[in-house]
């Protein structure tokens, strides 16, 4: 057996070990409902944001905490707490995609990802919209 | 209905002209390469070499209306609505030709163009036909996307002379029926903020221009394996491939430094998809070329150059599918959203992978033969090192594809949670396998270099490589023995290539590689200072104790006028307000306390919010650079944007009173003591009317000032004239005049304090990796420089 038969056979291994680790070290998308039943187990929940309830935010007393509702793909509404302050447009914001973990009923999110239809590429429903507003 | 149409006739006519030259350049050399004659005296190489002419001019043409359509704002045309508008400064109008899907697919298509019409007049004669004939298919499927045809009612690719009314989802909308539907539409999209920045201008044609040099190494690749000649494209291809990697690197470093400059991620790369996508051809361009060292100088390793130098267009096409199709929608920050271009670049990916398949399998049986590879050689250790280079590629493409993967299998895998965090771990090990052996390669010679004095070698340096370790742990106080580790080794691979550069001049013989390993392993050292050494110095400083769970606590409030500790060394002071057409600007001055407690002053960062209203605001950072820091801050929130407290107004009370009332509010007693309307003698006209009310405004202490709001109604329009007394920061309104005699709703209010939040990080040492990235690219030029000196000679 060659020197190379050993090295290819290593980053094979190497590779391999690169599917497995970011498998194991993926989450998955998941609802409310699914990490009620885990809490403390970290997923990732997309969802929307309930804009009738709106978004606290007490910047005064604690810039470092906001809570809103937001509605799950299967319908379910919790209430959300995500430790920073409010991220530009929330309202606007069309989905949302958070990561976090389930605490007594509360989704506790360590990040949010927004996802504006306004933010990088028109969504079309906007762009007729503005039409009619402008007419 | 004064539509401008000519031009987009015209620009419809260019790409469909250019289409069919590309596709008959495409057939006629295909054709000549097939034949046995095929030498500089065929009759078909000038007739291709003419259509190929003739595609670019037209692609040229196609560009220049489309910049045209821009310039003068025919909003008629969706792309010029879409990306563009009447207030862009002449710079980003060319920002706006790139900003969308089709004008950046053109952009990649001309300049392709531009590079084929080189190598037309420049590549050997001998490959000259097969390399042409894969450039112009490639041609053929990027003019295919911005053609936007309709096959069986499948829409495939997206034109930008496209007019509004045609697009999909304006087809139907009546608003486009009425003939002076034009005159509504005053103004364009516009440009997106963000974008609105000179790196911004620069960042993507760069990249594009790297994306389509990366065509040569893979059309000489397939023209080599047609020609059953693996040698010959070596030395053409080379300098191209150091191209691509100077191009694709000033391009990825652009779009670092526009993301550290204007986004508020917190830094100049976060491992982002997109990112990652355009990352991986680079680093399989730097494999190929060491593949393609090693082939050349030794007759070895022909098969990985070969493959290797075809990945990486493969790659390009990927990054072009994993960006624009929208499959990225939930992980990407960037993500540009689904079109119509996924289909066509799915099939440009698929055919651009069995094409050269093809050719691996008709030529599995010729590769030559590579002889026992010795251990103490240079090429044994360049070819560990590319390598390592693909199982990093591999890690980040695999990781980054798990959308795609989910889609295919119906997965539904989330990419790791600490995304920053997971890259990291993985790639500092490769890190520290790179550039452990930049110096092991450098060290040894081609062919067998006698083992044991080669290593002799670079023991000086790593004797002063470990000095320079224990003083970075003793100064910087971080005992982290995989940051150790990755800091020993890129330090030894600076200093051992030093050394390499003045003490051992002759081992190296390659200057330019030696600069370009120094600058890859300065670069990297800059990643770890700066950003694995960043600090957050904001704090929360409203006195919630949160608990272990919520220790995010890096955003600090301001409040206009107040000086407040900022890190060790600063105070800060939220000085100003800043209003421009399109930029509210946040003056934040920073300053310092001296023994006698007196603050001094330093500098001021603006940190702002652009506004656009189409597009959404956006925060927008400023930073303090000194050599040895900066100083990065940015805005977390700011009530300027609410509409409803666009005064800053907190309402204390809201209550019907009658004149003689007397309310109490927290700080104040208030008795209504007259109320008198202009229209008190005449008949009471709704329409016009003045309503004066006296306050008499009570402190504790019994002292009094008068406050007199006015309602008032001119023309059927009311105005509410605000009285605002300074002292007790009261604001009086009168809401309405009520039906009941002598009684009003008044409001009064108090003014908040303008405050914002911010946050503020201290990069160290970044221009480390600033300096890291010039010399790099500085080798590269050298390299390119010197190759094609010899060519030319």
């Amino acid at each position: 057996m060659k020197k190379i038969h050993i090295i290819l056979i290593l980053i094979i291994v190497i590779a391999i070990g690169a599917i497995i680790s970011t498998v194991y070290n993926a989450g998955t998308y998941s609802d409310f409902t699914e990490a009620a039943k885990h809490p403390g187990k970290t997923f990732q929940i997309i969802g929307v944001l309930n804009k009738e309830k709106g978004v606290l935010f007490d910047a005064k007393n604690n810039p470092d905490q906001i809570s809103f509702y937001i509605r799950d793909e299967k319908g379910v509404e919790k209430k959300v707490i995500f430790n920073g302050t409010k991220p530009l447009d929330f309202e606007k914001s069309d989905k949302v995609v958070m990561t976090g973990k389930m605490e007594n009923d509360v989704f506790v999110a360590s990040s949010i990802l927004l996802k504006c239809p306004s933010k990088f590429t028109k969504d079309k429903n906007s762009e007729e919209k503005e039409f009619k507003a402008k007419k | 209905m004064g539509e401008h149409l000519l031009p987009g006739q015209l620009g419809h006519f260019f790409i469909l002209f250019a289409l069919i030259a590309a596709f008959l350049a495409a057939i006629v050399f295909i054709g000549a390469a097939m034949k046995k004659s095929d030498d500089e005296f065929s009759i078909l190489r000038p007739f291709g070499m003419i259509l190929f002419s003739l595609q670019t001019i037209m692609l040229i043409a196609a560009f220049i209306t489309l910049y045209y359509i821009i310039s003068v704002h025919y909003f008629e045309y969706h792309y010029v609505w879409q990306y563009s508008s009447k207030s862009l400064s002449s710079g980003f109008l060319f920002s706006s030709l790139w900003a969308g899907q089709e004008g950046s697919i053109l952009l990649w298509a001309l300049f392709q163009a531009l590079l084929g019409v080189w190598l037309m007049f420049s590549s050997s004669a001998k490959l000259k036909t097969p390399v042409m004939a894969v450039v112009s298919l490639a041609q053929v499927f990027l003019i295919i996307m911005i053609l936007g045809v309709n096959v069986f009612g499948i829409h495939f690719g997206s034109n930008p002379f496209i007019l509004l009314r045609e697009t999909a989802e304006n087809i139907n909308n009546p608003f486009f029926k009425d003939s002076f539907y034009l005159t509504f539409i005053s103004d364009g999209n516009g440009l997106n903020p963000l974008l609105q920045n000179y790196w911004m201008l620069w960042h993507p044609p760069v990249l594009f221009l790297g994306y389509a040099a990366t065509i040569i190494p893979f059309a000489y690749t397939i023209a080599g394996l047609w020609k059953k000649d693996y040698f010959t494209w070596l030395k053409p291809v080379i300098p191209w491939t150091v191209f691509s990697l100077l191009i694709l690197g000033l391009g990825l470093l652009l779009g670092g430094a526009w993301a550290y400059e204007d986004l508020t991620f917190g830094g100049f790369w976060s491992w982002d998809p997109v990112e990652n996508a355009s990352l991986v051809p680079w680093l399989l361009l730097v494999a190929a070329l060491h593949f393609m060292l090693i082939a050349k100088k030794r007759n070895q390793s022909f098969f990985p150059a070969l493959l290797f130098a075809v990945l990486i267009y493969i790659f390009v096409i990927y990054a072009g599918f994993l960006t624009r199709s929208g499959i990225l929608a939930n992980t990407s920050a960037h993500a540009f959203g689904s079109n119509m271009l996924s289909k066509p670049l799915l099939v440009f990916l698929v055919s651009f992978i069995v094409l050269p398949l093809i050719f691996f399998i008709l030529n599995v049986r010729k590769f030559p033969k590579s002889a026992q590879e010795n251990i103490w050689s240079r090429e044994f250790w360049m070819f560990i090192g590319a390598l390592v280079l693909a199982v990093s590629s591999f890690q980040i493409i695999f990781t980054t594809s798990l959308p795609v993967l989910n889609k295919l299998f119906g997965w539904h895998i989330s990419p790791p949670l600490d995304r920053v965090e997971f890259y990291n771990n993985w790639q500092l090990p490769f890190a520290v396998g790179i550039a452990l052996l930049i110096v092991i390669a450098q060290f040894f010679l081609y062919g067998d270099s006698g083992k044991k004095e080669q290593l002799k070698k670079p023991a000086l340096s790593f004797i002063v490589s470990v000095v320079l370790l224990i003083l970075y742990l003793f100064i910087s106080g971080h005992y982290d023995i995989k940051e150790a580790l990755l800091f020993f080794a890129l330090i030894f691979s600076v200093i051992a290539s030093l050394d390499l550069l003045f003490r051992f001049y002759r081992l190296s013989g390659n200057i330019a590689a030696v600069i370009s390993h120094i600058g890859f392993s300065v670069f990297i050292l800059g990643v770890l200072l700066a950003f694995a050494h960043s600090e957050i110095i904001s704090q929360n400083t409203s006195g919630m104790n949160l608990g272990k769970r919520f220790n995010d606590s890096e955003n600090q409030l301001l409040t206009r006028g107040q000086i407040v500790p900022l890190g060790e060394k600063y105070f800060v002071s939220y000085s100003k307000f800043i209003e421009e057409e399109r930029e509210l600007k946040f003056q934040l001055d920073f300053l310092t306390r001296n023994d006698q407690g007196k603050y001094i002053y330093h500098f001021s960062l603006f940190p702002s919010i652009l506004l656009n209203e189409q597009m959404g605001n956006a925060f927008k950072p400023s930073t303090k650079r000194f050599i040895n820091k900066d100083i990065f801050t940015y805005l977390t929130f700011s009530e300027k944007l609410n509409n409803d407290s666009a005064q800053n107004l907190r309402e204390l009370i809201q209550k019907e009173i009658t004149v003689g009332d007397t309310i109490k509010i927290p700080k104040n007693k208030l008795v209504f003591d007259t109320l008198y309307s202009d229209a008190a003698n005449k008949k009471i006209d709704t329409n016009n009317l003045r309503v004066t009310v006296k306050i008499k405004v009570l402190d504790s202490i019994g002292n009094h000032t008068w406050a007199s709001p006015v309602y008032a109604v001119k023309e059927g329009k009311v105005n509410f004239e605000d009285s605002y007394l300074e002292q007790e920061n009261l604001s009086f309104r009168i809401e309405k005049i009520s039906e009941k005699r002598n009684t009003i709703l008044l409001r009064v209010s108090q003014k908040l304090p303008d405050m914002i939040i911010i946050k503020a990080k201290i990069f160290p040492f970044i221009n480390v990796l600033w300096l890291g990235a010039f010399i790099m690219m500085a080798g590269f030029i050298i390299a390119i420089w010197r190759r094609v000196r010899k060519i030319i000679e």
